[in-house]
């Protein structure tokens, strides 16, 4: 083998490495990136039903709902529009009426939203960067930045 | 006083790293024995003055001295002893102070343990690391000074964030900087030996066994603090791809491949400028994860500092130190003359590969760390990357690197011969067909993933065994001898085999754990009883505690297997009493190396509670793996060749290999490529 | 001292190192090839290995050859490099002195010192709170006595005095969750008293501004059988009759507590207030007046600290409402204050603006009048 062919074969492989972790990456951010929306994005995009997304917000003092098996169903808020959110499964530790959340799932009616993850941050005066900028933004919240 | 002390040895220790900075470059470079000659005790000196100021907060915490605003805002009067001890390095400014800590302690650690070294490189790698010493002392001093006082001091403290008060956190965040900090050595020979202009074989040699090192403390760290995550978050997972653990997974991934591709420049003068990259990318990898968990740019579990000045210094030093170390690459690496030549199948070969796959996954975890925070900042839309996209992109580009790895480690240097490595290889290769069958079989074909998982577990694990079996060469010289001949085999080799055995080891529990879980969530009342997996679960009831510092209700469960009692979990759920902050501490219980995991949730008036159960088969594979590959690090960084070089004629007798034979620790892969 | 001397220590061990090794490398010479020897060691270490895998078999002679030569290439190279620094510069002996003498003496020790005293608190000693604790009482502040007590108790949650103790000081500090807490905790370990019950639903009191709720209640109940002659359980049980409307029930009690009232005693008023009101057929809990928690926070008081906080009540009825009005029987009371604090002007003053504001009301002037005629003021215009 000469050396002009080692170097075709060394730029070759590169390349073709460099194209299925480039092919992988594209690939990737277009189908497997959550968007993240609050209330009023919700209501006023008209956004597709079934779409995977994060809804945050606050949840809405006495909304919160139990019923069998775990579910709940409660309503996310940021102070302008609501958004209904039914869950299966444990709420966080620091799931609260009042305070912030994150719920990832799909929207699944005009207003209305079905999670499969609730977040909750591991600080009471912590307060999920993209809520409290949706919560500023609806002028709901004033946090001491 | 002894704050006091602390504060001043913290500055005395900055004032010398300037010094450090200057005067033993310029030695190295113009050949000044003396100005050379200062650098080794002074990185002692300052890894002292460091350790004494560390030590004086850290008897501030013990005493709970409350005129320093550090202890008063991280430590409470009445925590326990070993949580006052961690909560010194559970706080931005005490964490940052314990990785200038770790920055100082392998700069001393090159003065006192590098007398193989030549003078000039020595001085030139010790003034490196000042440079980056000063500039995060610099940090310290200006923006985050933990010895900043209170006075008049409040009579009692404000406590700890509850869910670091758990003893993985005491171990975790030093094992962790203790990893990624260490790369700082290798940056510094490499940012030295650019300015030096000499950069070899020989180069690569010394350079090893402090990347060696690095690694295994990172490997141990991040294992373990995906340990923590598992078992303190009551999550049930392992690994989330949080921000702060790619942060540590980046240069893991990229320091992985410097070790293999040093192994090339070491053997045969080969892929140098490619080794220099990537010695600077890896330490720009781990600043770049401290200032992502420093400046507050991303919010997760671990971040506990928001300061936006802070950011912005830690940005500027990132920039600075990065931005500088490309840009004197940039200018001198074209300069390095061409090495060694090899053909595409060859054990180089096989290193290029490895180096492809795993620098291809640190960019696909890069981009995925860090495409929200760009989007977010360019146009305002927030997106989340969540386990998906890595699972995409991440998972595709290990597997190839996977089922190669048994073909790197057994291919000769040079010129390979794949049809010889493959015919050894034969027995592993059956093994893992046969078990990927019988898995296909047993669990069905939907399960296909999961199948081939297991193979290539078991193929990457028996083709290190097969890799050490084929050294004895049992055939030709009867058993005895071929044990003696295994046995006495170099550190490397052994290291090697070891450490890859380790990395099928931790696939097969992540392929298991994901694959076959159980996972049950639902409302449970007393004397009710619920099946995860092949045990029986029954709640016995709940009742309540009072721990040192918090209270919390501990749900008791009775465990069964096939109808006899197999022990009992106590779960529970914990309010911290200095914050009022509830936490869950998952029950575990540990059979073999699977695991039956539970979870309180909601605790209803009815005294019935959410529980989530999951069984976990294998799931212990995945920390054992890390540790089989830490310990195949420490092998590889015993053998004592990596301790030669220094001109001493009574180091005769080291056991070993040779430039060209293939013994040393290794990477993967067949695959093309000839050196740079 | 100590302090300056030990720092001192640090900063010249600190030149030390510096100027040590600098000195013993002057005499040592510093010839190039010492560096690169590290380098031919290294190669000449790899051709050993060779030798000796070749020896155990580990590796075909062919190749050994071949690496053999690539080291042999290699070790060449470092013999030209050495032959061509050897012309090379050898130190910078004149700037070197000045430099590390310079850093040693001068940089190190100034620029530390200067930092420091910029940056630190000179001086400032550390304050273990043990220490702190340690202090004899009477040089103490509240704060530090309060954290020794907690410390203690922390150790020995069953030490029933120490909560007896603690109690009534946080009521002081305005910590009425954590006095109900310790009044609590002290009836439970060491049985239950006048003063424990007692404090313990003024604590309530306290937590729930003034509304006497049923714990609290019954805290007042069981001090009032433990004392039935103590006036503070009978005026707090009046209280929550009051307030949750009995007003019969609420009626006797008042009247009965003033019956055995001594002249002067500050809640008096407060208890004929009340029983005006409830005459008066009205409820008391839709005008805001002093709450139990304000009166018991006054019964606590020197006289001059309750007349100020009266006198301070009043003035801001007054100042209500005169800018913005309010009922009739708000009004009366503002009268009957001033009477009682006697100041007879200001009353006056009130009446007339009271009779002011309700001049189209003639049922309201009427009870005016009735009311200043009673309490000795001038009705006639």
């Amino acid at each position: 083998m000469t050396r002009k062919q080692r170097r075709l074969i060394t730029i070759g492989s590169v390349g073709a490495v460099l194209v299925l972790a480039v092919g992988l990456i594209l690939a990737a951010l277009n189908d497997q990136i959550v968007f993240f929306q609050g209330p009023t994005d919700i209501v006023e995009k008209d956004l597709p039903l079934g779409q995977r997304m994060r809804l945050g917000g606050l949840v809405e003092e006495g909304s919160l709902e139990r019923f069998e098996d775990s579910r709940v169903a409660f309503k996310v808020t940021d102070g302008a529009n609501t958004v209904a959110v039914t869950y299966q499964g444990i709420l966080p530790d620091l799931f609260r009426e009042g305070q912030g959340v994150i719920a990832e799932g799909e929207l699944i009616g005009a207003r209305a939203f079905n999670a499969d993850t609730i977040l909750a941050k591991h600080d009471e005066n912590y307060m999920p960067k993209e809520v409290a900028e949706t919560l500023k933004k609806q002028g709901v919240w004033k946090g001491n930045e | 006083m002894i704050a006091e002390l602390g504060h001043f040895a913290l500055i005395l220790a900055f004032v010398m790293a300037l010094v450090q900075s200057v005067l033993p470059m310029l030695g190295a470079v113009k050949r000044d024995a003396r100005l050379m000659a200062i650098a080794r005790p002074v990185s002692i000196h300052m890894f002292l003055m460091v350790g004494l100021s560390f030590a004086a907060l850290t008897y501030s915490y013990l005493v709970s001295d409350f005129s320093v605003a550090n202890v008063v805002q991280n430590s409470f009067s009445q925590k326990p002893l070993i949580y006052k001890i961690s909560g010194v390095w559970g706080n931005h400014e005490g964490s940052v102070l314990l990785w200038v800590l770790i920055l100082v302690f392998f700069g001393a650690l090159v003065g006192a343990f590098g007398s193989n070294l030549p003078a000039p490189l020595r001085a030139a790698t010790l003034a490196v690391q000042a440079w980056v010493v000063s500039g995060f002392l610099l940090f310290i001093l200006a923006t985050s000074n933990p010895f900043e006082r209170q006075l008049p001091a409040p009579i009692e403290g404000n406590g700890l964030n509850p869910i670091l008060q758990d003893i993985g956190l005491a171990i975790h965040p030093p094992l962790l900087y203790i990893g990624y900090v260490g790369f700082s050595i290798t940056f510094s020979f490499a940012v030295a030996a650019l300015i030096l202009g000499r950069l070899d074989a020989a180069w690569a040699r010394w350079v090893r066994p402090w990347t060696l090192l690095a690694w295994v403390f990172l490997t141990l760290g991040i294992s373990m603090g995906s340990y923590w995550a598992y078992y303190e978050l009551g999550w049930g997972g392992w690994w989330f791809w949080d921000p702060v653990e790619n942060a540590s997974l980046m240069p893991w991934l990229s320091g992985t491949a410097l070790l293999h591709s040093a192994l090339v420049m070491e053997k045969r003068d080969a892929l140098k400028v490619w080794t220099v990259l990537l010695a600077i990318i890896t330490f720009s990898l781990s600043m770049l994860g401290t200032f992502l968990v420093r400046s507050g740019v991303l919010t997760s579990v671990h971040a506990f500092a928001t300061d936006p000045q802070r950011g912005v210094f830690i940005l500027v030093l990132l920039c600075l130190f990065i931005g500088g170390s490309l840009s004197l690459f940039a200018w001198r690496a074209p300069l390095l003359k061409q090495g060694g030549i090899f053909a595409p199948i060859s054990r180089e070969g096989a290193l290029v590969f490895n180096n492809l796959f795993l620098t291809a996954a640190t960019a696909s975890v890069f981009v995925g760390t860090l495409y929200p925070l760009a989007l977010d900042a360019f146009d305002g839309t927030k997106i989340s990357v969540g386990a998906p996209f890595f699972n995409l992109t991440f998972g595709p580009l290990m597997v190839p690197l996977l089922l190669v790895i048994p073909f790197g480690q057994s291919m000769a240097w040079k010129r390979g011969d794949l049809l010889a490595v493959a015919q050894r290889l034969y027995a592993a290769m059956a093994l893992a067909l046969v078990l990927a069958l019988v898995m296909l079989w047993s669990w069905g074909a939907d399960n296909i993933l999961a199948a081939l998982g297991v193979g290539l577990a078991v193929w990457v694990m028996a083709g290190s065994v097969s890799e050490l079996w084929s050294r004895g060469k049992f055939s030709s010289v009867g058993p005895l001898k071929g044990i003696r001949r295994i046995v006495g085999l170099p550190g490397s080799a052994w290291g090697t085999a070891v450490a890859h055995f380790g990395v099928g080891v931790t696939v097969l529990g992540i392929v298991s754990a994901t694959a076959f879980q159980t996972e049950v969530v639902l409302t449970m009342k007393p004397g009710q009883s619920v099946d995860v997996g092949s045990y029986q679960v029954t709640f016995d009831g709940l009742s309540p505690a009072t721990g040192p510092n918090y209270i919390e209700d501990i749900g008791r469960f009775t465990v069964r297997k096939a109808g006899v009692v197999a022990g009992t979990m106590t779960p529970s759920k914990r309010v911290y009493e200095a914050s009022r902050m509830p936490t869950t501490e998952a029950g575990i219980m540990t059979s073999g190396v699977s695991q039956l995991y539970l979870a309180l949730g909601e605790i209803h008036q009815d005294g019935s509670l959410d529980i989530r159960a999951y069984f976990k088969p294998l799931v212990l594979l995945i920390w054992l793996g890390c540790v089989v590959m830490a310990i195949g690090g420490g092998l590889s960084i015993m053998d004592r060749r990596l301790r030669v070089g220094a001109p001493t004629p009574s180091r005769r007798r080291q056991t070993s290999s040779s430039g060209t034979a293939g013994t040393s620790t290794s990477g993967a892969g067949t695959s093309t490529g000839a050196g740079s | 001292m100590i302090f300056w001397f030990v720092a001192s220590l640090l900063a010249v061990g600190a030149a030390l190192v510096i100027l040590i090794p600098a000195q013993r490398a002057r005499r040592a010479d510093f010839a190039a090839e010492d560096s690169l020897s590290a380098d031919m060691a290294v190669y000449k270490d790899q051709i050993d290995e060779l030798d000796r895998d070749l020896a155990r078999g580990l590796i075909e002679p062919e190749t050994a050859g071949e690496a053999r030569i690539e080291i042999a290439r290699r070790l060449l190279g470092v013999d030209e490099l050495l032959k061509s620094r050897s012309s090379a510069n050898k130190g910078m002996s004149r700037y070197a002195t000045a430099l590390i003498q310079g850093a040693a003496l001068l940089f190190i020790p100034v620029a530390s010192i200067v930092l420091y005293l910029f940056l630190g608190v000179p001086g400032a000693e550390d304050q273990p709170l043990q220490a702190r604790l340690n202090v004899p009482s009477q040089d103490q502040s509240l704060d530090v006595l309060i954290a020794r007590v907690e410390q203690h108790l922390a150790d020995n949650p069953n030490d029933g005095q120490g909560w007896d103790i603690l109690a009534p000081v946080y009521m002081r500090i305005a910590d009425p969750a954590r006095a109900a807490t310790a009044y609590a905790k002290a009836a439970s370990l060491l049985g239950s008293t006048y003063q424990r019950e007692i404090g313990y639903g003024e604590a309530l009191l306290a937590i729930d501004q003034g509304i006497v709720n049923d714990e609290a209640r019954a805290a007042f109940e069981r001090a009032n059988r433990l004392d039935p002659e103590a006036v503070k359980p009978r005026f707090y049980l009046a209280e929550a009759l009051t307030q949750e409307g009995r007003v019969e029930e609420a009626r006797t009690a008042w009247r009965r507590l003033l019956e055995d009232a001594q002249e002067g005693a500050g809640w008096v008023e407060v208890a004929r207030t009340r029983l005006a009101e409830l005459q008066g057929g009205e409820l008391a809990t839709d005008a805001p007046g002093p709450t139990a928690a304000d009166v018991s926070a006054a019964s606590n008081m020197t006289e001059a600290d309750r007349a100020a906080m009266i006198e301070g009540m009043v003035a801001g009825l007054s100042e209500r409402l005169t800018t913005e009005g309010g009922g009739l029987q708000e009004w009366t009371r503002l009268i009957r204050a001033y009477v009682v604090l006697k100041r007879p002007e200001d009353a006056q003053a009130a009446l007339e603006k009271a009779k002011n504001s309700f001049k189209d009301e003639s049922t309201a002037i009427a009870q005016l009048e009735a009311l200043g005629r009673e309490l000795g003021l001038s009705v006639s215009q």
